[in-house]
């Protein structure tokens, strides 16, 4: 099913503010990581362990969400297809990848939070905790050439995209 | 996705299927080579993602 010209547009423009909103929180998180990383003070990694979670669960994890779907919608009512083109596809499984990471990481940040807000846990339990920094850097930079490939959209049609230009080619002569 | 592809292309008239381009290649190198970087990374814990391993100070 194709989508009409209206429906493209409104698509493209909540997917546009989904993936750039990903972005956005995707970077105020690595700023609270990298500080929760290298920072010293007792309090400032207690702020920044509860605001991370706040961060995942309130931004990151519904944008991610809904990019995904915004995009799911777009390649399925398009002629750009899911599997037809190369960046296309390259694209999903990246998003797919991130947002496995991602999902992953929940678990550790939610324990990193909880950690951080039990009264209990000593300085030194709440210093040695392990960094999310990897993650943080290696999914910005997946969401970065996901972008990139969704602006300059790389020729290269996958073996099915040829199959089907032709089909479509021969139906219409 | 803001318009659809257009009707032309390099592909067009090819016999066969098209090759695997290039930078698809290089996306999928480049990808799992990192892949495997923060992997071992990962495992051998010294790298960014070891918390105490970054400390600008010694603890207090």
């Amino acid at each position: 099913m194709r989508l009409s010209r209206p429906a493209r547009k409104f698509w493209l423009t909540v997917h546009l503010l989904c993936s750039i909103g990903w972005v956005g929180a995707v970077a105020a998180y690595l700023v609270l990581d990298a500080q929760a990383t290298v920072g010293q003070d007792v309090r400032t990694l207690q702020a920044a362990y509860l605001a991370m979670r706040m961060v995942t669960w309130w931004a990151i994890v519904p944008l991610a969400f809904a990019s995904f779907v915004t995009g799911l919608v777009l390649a399925l009512g398009t002629k750009w297809g899911l599997v037809r083109h190369w960046w296309v596809v390259i694209s999903l499984v990246l998003t797919v990848f991130a947002i496995g990471v991602l999902l992953v990481e929940t678990q550790t940040i939610n324990n990193h939070a909880a950690l951080a807000s039990d009264p209990t846990t000593t300085d030194e339990e709440l210093r040695s905790l392990p960094g999310t920094l990897v993650h943080s850097i290696g999914g910005l930079v997946v969401l970065l050439v996901v972008l990139v490939l969704n602006m300059y959209k790389p020729k290269g049609l996958t073996r099915y995209g040829w199959r089907k230009q032709r089909e479509e080619r021969s139906i219409n002569k | 996705m803001d318009e659809d592809p257009t009707a032309s292309s390099e592909d067009d008239d090819r016999d066969g299927p098209p090759p695997l381009p290039g930078w698809v290649k290089v996306v999928a190198i480049v990808f799992f080579a990192l892949l495997l970087l923060i992997g071992i990374i990962l495992i051998a814990g010294h790298g960014p993602g070891d918390h105490a391993a970054l400390r600008l100070l010694p603890p207090q």
